[in-house]
């Protein structure tokens, strides 16, 4: 199981539990857009690596969540791929923040 | 990033194929044998023969030699084993699965030795589970060394109960004599190594044939595979341009054989220096390299139908959208050189920022949807002044995304370091010390990622003599479709014409954007 997901006071909160995101995590975290709430964060905590089909899963999703009018944030991104995440228009769709950020703005 | 696979090695091959048998590892089935019926009536011969003659005459060697107690016994075993050969043999016809029979061959062997040895003398014991816990190492299964032992114990806890309830049966344990328990011991252990010597013989010959075949399919993989690659490398606009004061040099490294990455040109008018392209399909290997050849076709088709980077990206987009549905992504940078007013217009889908040099190194931070994502997506386009010296760097994730032996990236700071200590080289030098430099960084970890560079700069104005190039290619003047340039240094024609008018109604803006045009006479149809 690559991803966990956690209902927290109105906020769902993805966790991918695998430090590499690649076409294999990609599928399961794709298939997390049925799960997403009105507010979804994805904690990329433990993620060290994203290849071209992890990008491509995560930007589905985001894509996905705008179109059902859901927000979805970002937690915990590396610099190197807070920088990609920039190139390919994803922070457009899925800001970066932090949990307590969140938190704070959900109670 | 998936680690770049080499042509394997004939002992990983070997492994391979054996983890394959034992079928732990989750890969598909190993290519079937010529053959198989033939392996598997080869076992079941080979066992018929060694447990006929072990039926035939055990027992009256036995008896000759005075251990009649065990004349019965082993001519029984010898019979259930025969009759599993037969069961074996059936089955493994119907199932043409030489290592189920082989597997179930093993599990009878298994069972009758462990019959003999609860019925029979306590040195059995200790060989019952030698026994069967390497024969369930042979089969390399997991569940099967466990389930063994579990057996062999439960048996030996069976054994003393049935001995305790039984007395008859006692009485035949206890009835046979240590000399003739070592004797026992002796012959079953041939008997044990004969059918698990043969039955594996067979089976390794069996799976030999297989390797064999398996290398042969790889050899021929690897063949088709090399063919792929020089078609690619022959499809791929040429290493190096030069057009009046500006000039290209590309390089790109697949990660295998073929790869998803490509760098493409746009003529202009003149044949000069027009627009520049680069992509990287999600996905590494023929996968990739299908789908970049279909996304390098309607891109090159788009972009000869308009000009403006932006409107080009926005059509490659949706037609990617119609034309395939894309599983993955596609990120593409377009830029178009003006090369009168020294001006680039780009647009981006997503892809890394082109990287400026002259007296610092400067990123064009222009994001935008990669391709194939979003059918509806409208990209920005912007422009950025070349002055004379400046180079500008394109250039693939397989770059930042390069790993060391320590498991660090390559990265966007450590390229910008890089890109500034070369910035007073040539193009042609520039993307080969670069490659250098991530190959050096990445040391003996495999490229896990294709690695596309493309250098344009914009050099001080030279006179060339007409009629000679400075790289011996062709003369001034003569027009050569870029698509035919070999990967040899050419030098094209300098733009002798001013662009066209910009086409009515188009949606270009700003000055040097006026002297744009896509230089096949118009906007799009």
């Amino acid at each position: 199981m690559s991803i966990m997901i956690e209902q927290n006071s109105g906020l769902t909160i993805v966790r991918i539990l695998t430090d590499s995101v690649d076409a294999l995590s990609a599928k399961e975290i794709e298939a997390a857009a049925g799960e997403l709430r009105e507010r979804t964060a994805l904690d990329f905590g433990k993620v060290l690596f994203i290849n071209s089909a992890g990008i491509s899963a995560l930007l589905k999703l985001v894509i996905e969540a705008r179109k059902q009018g859901k927000k979805l944030y970002a937690l915990n991104v590396t610099a190197h791929h807070r920088k990609v995440f920039e190139m390919v228009d994803m922070l457009r769709y899925m800001p970066l923040t932090t949990l307590e950020e969140l938190q704070a703005t959900t109670t | 990033m998936d680690p770049a696979t080499s042509r394997p090695s004939r002992s990983r091959s070997l492994a391979t194929l054996f983890q394959r048998a034992s079928g732990s590892d989750g890969l598909p089935s190993p290519p079937n044998p010529a053959h198989p019926a033939g392996d598997h009536q080869k076992l079941a011969l080979v066992r018929f023969t060694a447990l006929g003659a072990m039926a035939v005459l055990l027992p009256p060697i036995l008896g000759l030699l005075g251990y009649g107690a065990l004349v019965l016994p082993i001519f029984l075993g010898a019979l259930v084993l025969l009759g599993a050969t037969v069961a074996g043999y059936t089955w493994g016809n119907q199932t043409q699965d030489v290592r189920g029979a082989w597997l179930f061959y093993a599990a009878a062997d298994t069972l009758v030795i462990l019959t003999l040895g609860v019925l029979l003398g306590n040195f059995m014991d200790v060989f019952l589970i030698v026994v069967v816990v390497e024969l369930a190492r042979i089969y390399r299964h997991g569940k099967l060394v466990i389930a063994g032992s579990i057996v062999a114990a439960l048996l030996m806890l069976g054994k003393f109960g049935l001995l305790q309830l039984f007395p008859a049966v006692a009485a035949l344990g206890a009835g046979v004599r240590p000399p003739t328990q070592a004797l026992l011991l002796v012959v079953s252990t041939m008997m044990v190594v004969l059918i698990c010597a043969v039955s594996l013989s067979t089976f390794i010959q069996h799976y030999a044939r297989e390797i064999f075949s398996y290398e042969r399919i790889q050899a021929v993989n690897a063949a088709e595979l090399h063919v792929a690659h020089e078609i690619q490398s022959s499809l791929m606009a040429p290493r190096e341009l030069e057009s009046g004061q500006w000039s290209i040099a590309a390089i790109s490294v697949p990660a295998k054989e073929v790869g998803g990455d490509f760098y493409e040109y746009i003529p202009a008018l003149g044949n000069s220096i027009g627009g520049i392209a680069i992509g990287d399909v999600s996905g590494k290997g023929i996968p990739a390299a299908l789908q970049m050849a279909v996304v390098r076709t309607i891109f090159r088709i788009e972009a000869r139908r308009r000009i403006f980077p932006a409107e080009t990206l926005t059509r490659v987009n949706q037609s990617l959208q119609t034309e395939m549905q894309t599983q993955g992504m596609v990120t593409l940078l377009y830029a178009f050189v003006d090369p009168l007013e020294g001006v680039m217009h780009y647009a981006n889908a997503g892809h890394n920022y082109p990287v400026v040099i002259n007296d610092h190194v400067e990123e064009l931070k222009l994001a935008g949807l990669p391709l194939g994502v979003d059918g509806d997506t409208e990209y920005d386009e912007r422009s950025v002044p070349i002055h004379a010296g400046t180079s500008v760097v394109f250039y693939t994730d397989g770059v930042v995304e390069a790993f060391n032996e320590q498991g660090e990236l390559f990265g966007f700071d450590r390229l910008l370091n890089t890109l500034y200590e070369c910035r007073a080289l040539s193009p042609k030098d520039l993307v080969h010390f670069v490659v250098d430099q991530v190959q050096t960084f990445a040391g003996s970890v495999p490229q896990s990622d294709d690695i596309t560079i493309v250098v344009l700069h914009h050099g001080s104005a030279v006179t060339r003599p007409a009629g000679k190039s400075a790289t011996g290619g062709t003369t001034a003047g003569e027009s050569i479709p870029l698509a035919d340039v070999p990967a040899t240094p050419v030098a094209l024609a300098p733009p002798t014409t001013l662009w066209p008018a910009p086409v009515p109604g188009s949606v270009g803006s700003g000055t040097a954007r006026a002297h744009l045009t896509n230089g096949k006479g118009g906007g799009e149809r």
